[in-house]
């Protein structure tokens, strides 16, 4: 009897220790999980203000190097506009009448696309949007007459700062010229509405 | 001693977590994948409200996730028996291929970039395949030039497919990755 009850405790104190490990480790996965968007600075944003931090400024040289931005599709002409709301709302426009496909996706200050359009929503061949935080969409609907011009799509944004990507398919490689002529005319402008 | 050992838990559990962290979202998060033969989707990292390793993935990476309602890509990096992609074996991709006004078919090394080649041709379209009379259609992906739809490969390394699905009603019924009909990998041989 008295050598089995030391090795039931060894046992106990093993499980409770492999407990303990799986715990702390459980933890810590957690946490530097949610940690890793803030404590690194590699997302699609911040690579993109290594090449301009002006805000609206179309930017296409990050896209034409094709070292930046990993797992991009060549067949997608692109270019980029950084919007910071804090100044007003800003207007997107791109106009994609002569695109077979065309998009303008809407990104967070992490990269996260929350809100894209394609150019099956273009309006006359435009694709338009206006970016505003929650209390500029309310200031404006307060604003507008009851009956009236229809107003541009309006984007409510929790974050205020972000970029906007206008992507434009070439299906041809003889295409790609006019593809990027039509991502290059991607228009961000202030107070839009 | 008791000291020590609680010490060496803690270290142990610490890097545990820390080395599960690294592990499931370096490269391509393991976590909310879609998987169709040797093909993965992520379809939650295009989404407003992505989960917590897609985020994470894109904030080390830095690549620009596709939304959701502008398409859905898929990347392969084993063929459809289950061997990596490598420059040194060359494959066939094809088959049929899902709905969606548009797709590509793009060829990147192992981190995502395009590696340079002579052609400067890094990926098909679906609207400049040839096809067949049934509609089907055949990527030969090799280092040395081949006839028909001729993707050139870097000569050595680990590859990675990635299809691309534009204007598409898949993102939006993804219950499970079995019946997509995505095309198939075959490798045709090595060197």
């Amino acid at each position: 009897m008295k050598p089995v009850q030391p090795r039931e405790g060894r046992g106990v104190r093993i499980l409770l220790g492999g407990l303990a490990v799986l715990l702390i480790a459980g933890i810590v996965h957690i946490v530097s999980l949610l940690a890793t968007p803030w404590w690194l600075d590699g997302d699609a944003y911040a690579v993109l203000t290594r090449f301009d931090r002006e805000p609206l400024k179309t930017v296409v040289a990050a896209a034409a190097d094709k070292t930046v931005f990993p797992y991009r599709d060549p067949a997608l002409a692109t270019a980029f506009c950084l919007y910071d709301l804090a100044s007003g709302p800003v207007r997107v426009s791109l106009d994609v009448a002569a695109a077979e496909f065309g998009a303008v996706s809407v990104h967070d200050r992490r990269g996260q696309p929350v809100y894209v359009l394609t150019n099956r929503s273009a309006s006359q061949g435009v694709v338009t949007l206006v970016l505003m935080t929650g209390a500029q969409v309310a200031a404006a609907e307060a604003a507008e007459p009851a009956e009236g011009s229809i107003p541009a799509l309006r984007v409510a944004l929790a974050d205020a700062k972000g970029f906007v990507a206008a992507q434009v398919l070439a299906g041809f490689p003889s295409a790609e010229g006019l593809a990027e002529d039509m991502a290059k005319a991607l228009a961000c402008k202030q107070n839009g509405d | 001693m008791a000291f020590f050992t609680r010490l060496a838990l803690l270290l142990v559990g610490v890097a545990t977590g820390l080395g599960a962290t690294d592990m499931l979202t370096s490269g391509q998060s393991l976590v909310g994948t879609v998987r169709s033969g040797p093909w993965t989707t992520w379809p939650g990292a295009g989404a407003p409200k992505p989960d917590p390793y897609a985020r994470a993935v894109a904030a080390r990476d830095g690549h620009i996730p596709l939304a959701t309602g502008a398409g859905l890509r898929f990347l392969a990096e084993t063929d459809s028996a289950g061997d990596t992609l490598d420059g040194r074996c060359d494959y066939r991709v094809g088959g049929p291929t899902p709905q969606a006004q548009f797709w590509t078919l793009t060829l990147l090394n192992r981190r995502g970039f395009a590696e340079p080649n002579a052609l400067d041709r890094f990926g098909f379209t679906s609207a400049e395949l040839m096809r067949d009379g049934e509609g089907n259609f055949v990527v030969e992906i090799a280092a040395a030039a081949r006839p028909g739809n001729w993707l050139p490969a870097p000569p050595q390394g680990s590859l990675t497919l990635m299809l691309s699905f534009y204007d598409t009603a898949l993102a939006r019924g993804m219950p499970s990755g079995a019946g997509l009909g995505l095309p198939t990998i075959q490798k045709s041989g090595c060197r």
